[in-house]
């Protein structure tokens, strides 16, 4: 550990010497001088994020660079993108531990195995350097857990408007983790700014990826417009209790626990196809949910399709 | 330690006056002692004014990412201001920014050594 805290006190050091540098440089732009030292500084930083990652690697680390393509970022923008991407790795890391989630809470343990460490920060386009463990597979190539959290939320962010591969996301790992990746997408957006991702063990780039602001704006806006949709076929006994002919709208409460069931119908009650109210019937009944990754929130649709008198 | 007589070589063909400011600690402690790690230290006066060759010699000291693998040494630049020059700052990156850096170590809370290599300035290492 004392080798991977020094690497990181240099770092910060350098880093903030690049800083101070980067403004006197505005003040000098024709000075050769301040240039080149910028550049050599800027080599010291490189060779000391190798050192950083290989000390990491000794001691079962994975480093994660997130870096915001923009040279001064508000601290609500900086906060509000890692923290919805480290939300959006916890919730994915989660559904492969333990499949499909349709909601977005993990728990401490899923929190802490995921949980990005700050490392470092680096000036110029503004990054921030974390640490995370990560298991070590005796195939080394094998992809962890972790790793493939990490690469399907990458893969989301280049979505755009690829619904298919929101499907399949979806399909393997719930809704919960795009709904996770909606509001990563949607901080960006709002806040106009784009990422640079790189995952990084010791000297090999596992995953990276570069998304631009239009692109987060795009896939926020694809997300906002489709959402899960699940149909299940209701029979119950109850009782018809409503129904309008001229607006095809019913209502019908369910014996066994006194549901309140409101929908539309089409045929299943007209002239040819009489129905009485109030009266106990068998009801078929197709429930629609819906829910939008944008609110989260279910949309449930109810349809008669047919009615037998008991 | 090969490589880096190399380098000093061709500061010292080219004629170039500097100071090198070298990271003792590989004479007792690096991991892989093969390599060194130093700064090359100019005065802004020399920089703006040497010759072509001169400052090709010096910005691949200082830009080149690949003299590590080809000379075993980590080798950086550093024009350095005195207080009074226009681009001077507080905090600057000069030659006693790379002494500190190479000397000090908050978490190992002790000095290290640093060697200071002269050339072309009279005094010769």
């Amino acid at each position: 550990m004392s080798q991977l805290l020094y690497v990181q006190e240099k770092l910060q050091n350098v880093g903030a010497t690049i800083g101070r540098l980067e403004m006197e440089l505005a003040r000098h732009p024709d000075s050769s001088g301040l240039a080149a030292n910028m550049r050599s500084l800027r080599k010291l930083h490189g060779n000391l994020s190798d050192d950083f990652s290989r000390a990491a690697n000794q001691l079962g680390l994975d480093v994660l660079h997130y870096r915001l393509l923009e040279d001064r970022p508000t601290a609500k923008a900086l906060s509000s993108s890692v923290g919805t991407f480290q939300e959006a790795v916890s919730v994915a890391y989660d559904a492969l531990q333990s499949g499909p989630k349709s909601r977005r809470v993990v728990s401490p343990l899923i929190t802490s195995e995921s949980a990005l460490q700050v490392a470092y920060s680096y000036p110029g386009s503004f990054g921030v350097v974390f640490t995370v463990p990560n298991t070590r597979m005796l195939i080394p190539n094998l992809p962890s857990k972790l790793d493939s959290a990490m690469q399907t939320v990458l893969d989301l962010g280049k979505a755009h408007a690829d619904k298919a591969t929101i499907s399949e996301a979806e399909r393997r790992l719930g809704k919960a983790t795009i709904s996770a990746v909606y509001s990563w997408a949607k901080a960006n957006s709002q806040n106009r700014i784009g990422t640079a991702i790189e995952w990084r063990r010791s000297d090999t780039v596992r995953a990276e990826v570069l998304i631009q602001e239009p692109e987060f704006r795009a896939l926020s806006e694809t997300l906002e417009s489709i959402g899960g949709r699940t149909e299940e076929k209701i029979i119950s006994p109850g009782l018809l209790v409503g129904a309008d002919t001229k607006s095809h709208r019913f209502h019908f409460v369910t014996s066994k626990d006194d549901v309140d069931i409101r929908g539309s119908f089409t045929d299943a009650i007209s002239e040819s196809q009489v129905a009485e109210v109030p009266r106990r019937y068998s009801a078929v009944i197709q429930k629609t949910t819906t829910t939008t990754y944008a609110t989260e929130e279910e949309t449930i649709v109810y349809f008669l399709e047919r009615l037998d008198p008991l | 330690m090969d490589g880096f007589r190399r380098i000093v070589a061709m500061l010292e063909k080219e004629n170039v006056p500097c100071e090198l400011v070298v990271d003792g600690s590989y004479l007792t402690e690096e991991i892989e002692p093969d390599d060194i790690d130093f700064a090359v230290v100019v005065t802004p006066e020399f920089y703006e004014h040497c010759t072509g060759a001169q400052r090709q010699l010096l910005d691949w000291i200082g830009d080149n990412k690949d003299i590590p693998a080809t000379h075993l040494c980590d080798c950086y630049l550093c024009v350095t201001y005195k207080e009074g020059d226009p681009e001077w700052f507080e905090g600057i990156y000069d030659r006693a920014w790379w002494i500190d850096f190479f000397a000090e170590s908050v978490v190992f809370k002790r000095d290290r050594g640093v060697a200071i290599v002269k050339i072309g300035m009279g005094v010769e290492r």
